[in-house]
């Protein structure tokens, strides 16, 4: 998985694409399954979030790359994190897809210009409802992780007590697991609080929110912070929970 | 208790209090701060309580809409800082 979010603007969803709107709700992986383009922006932008070729004559300040497909040309942003006065990531790294056109050189319906006549409409770039669908859709997906993906990765921490179990719920928080066969027997769930992609911190409410998903029958005055995870250290990310396993 | 070093900055002008508290009860300044975050946990338990139990419902229910909902928590300065940063 990159370490950086790949989006594609609903303008070039809609416009561009021919999408329907409701696309802008979609994963991109679930959109390139049927469009080869999305599928070439997923596969180049998974490796790279920066192309190698700029697009030219633009008045944003932005650095805006193209990327190929076939005879068709697409114009890509890397929008890197956005770091608070600490130097702490607020904001998740995003390769935006934002325009997408046949290229026929030098005729006026070609790419290049389409891409600037964007541009000078203030119609290139992300707006707030990208934004927004950006983040509604991130917090959709680990929602669904956590009342999905949690009971099997506890389930599969008791079947395999003493092992350590690592996975990232939703694309977003690492987390790693151990059933400890004491008596009583012990689950312990680390979190780490730097989320993917990037580093962005988490925020406050959600440690909650994700310890219960694992210890979902545990009442408030049993919840306890664990200083290791079955005896191994924790990363300085990490905070970690624990309960009897009952 | 096991030690452990982190590098906790605080406000200039707690140092002082804290070396007087220190002093006063005969305790380290870990062992002080260990007191007030024990202290800052009950005063705050309800909360804490409210959240995690709505939470635990939210998941027993499989209210995937309001667990989406929970994770909005702190989203609009994430999503103010990604437009300044389109339009700087």
């Amino acid at each position: 998985m990159a370490d950086w979010f790949l989006r594609v603007t609903k303008r070039c969803l809609v416009d561009d694409l021919g999408l329907a709107p409701e696309a802008i709700g979609s994963t991109l992986s679930d959109l390139a399954v049927t469009n080869d383009i999305l599928q070439a922006f997923l596969d180049k932008r998974s490796n790279h979030p920066e192309g190698q070729e700029v697009v030219t004559g633009l008045r944003t300040n932005k650095v805006i790359f193209t990327f190929h497909v076939g005879e068709n040309r697409g114009a890509t942003w890397f929008q890197k994190a956005v770091l608070n006065a600490s130097g702490v990531a607020i904001t998740p790294p995003v390769a935006w897809l934002l325009a997408v056109r046949f290229h026929r050189s030098g005729k006026a319906e070609d790419a290049y210009p389409f891409f600037r006549d964007l541009d000078a409409k203030n119609r290139l770039l992300p707006t707030e409802e990208d934004v927004r669908a950006l983040v509604a859709q991130t917090q959709l997906t680990l929602a669904t992780s956590l009342i999905k993906d949690v009971p099997r990765l506890i389930k599969d921490a008791r079947e395999s007590p003493g092992r350590i179990i690592s996975a990232l719920l939703g694309d977003r928080v690492s987390v790693r697991l151990v059933h400890e066969r004491s008596d009583p027997p012990m689950l312990t769930v680390a979190i780490s609080q730097n989320l993917r992609p990037g580093d962005m911190a988490m925020p406050p409410d959600w440690l909650l929110l994700i310890a219960a998903a694992f210890l979902p029958e545990t009442p408030i005055e049993r919840l306890s912070f664990s200083p290791d995870l079955g005896g191994s250290p924790l990363s300085p990310d990490e905070v970690a929970f624990c309960d009897f396993a009952e | 208790m096991a030690v452990k070093t982190k590098p906790v900055r605080i406000y200039e002008g707690d140092q002082g209090p804290l070396r007087l508290l220190a002093g006063l009860e005969k305790r380290s300044p870990a062992e002080v701060v260990h007191a007030a975050l024990a202290e800052y946990f009950q005063t705050h338990r309800g909360e804490i309580a409210a959240t995690f139990t709505h939470a635990q419902e939210m998941i027993a229910a499989g209210d995937l809409e309001g667990l989406a909902q929970a994770l909005t928590a702190g989203t609009d300065v994430q999503v103010n800082a990604m437009l300044a940063d389109i339009e700087a």
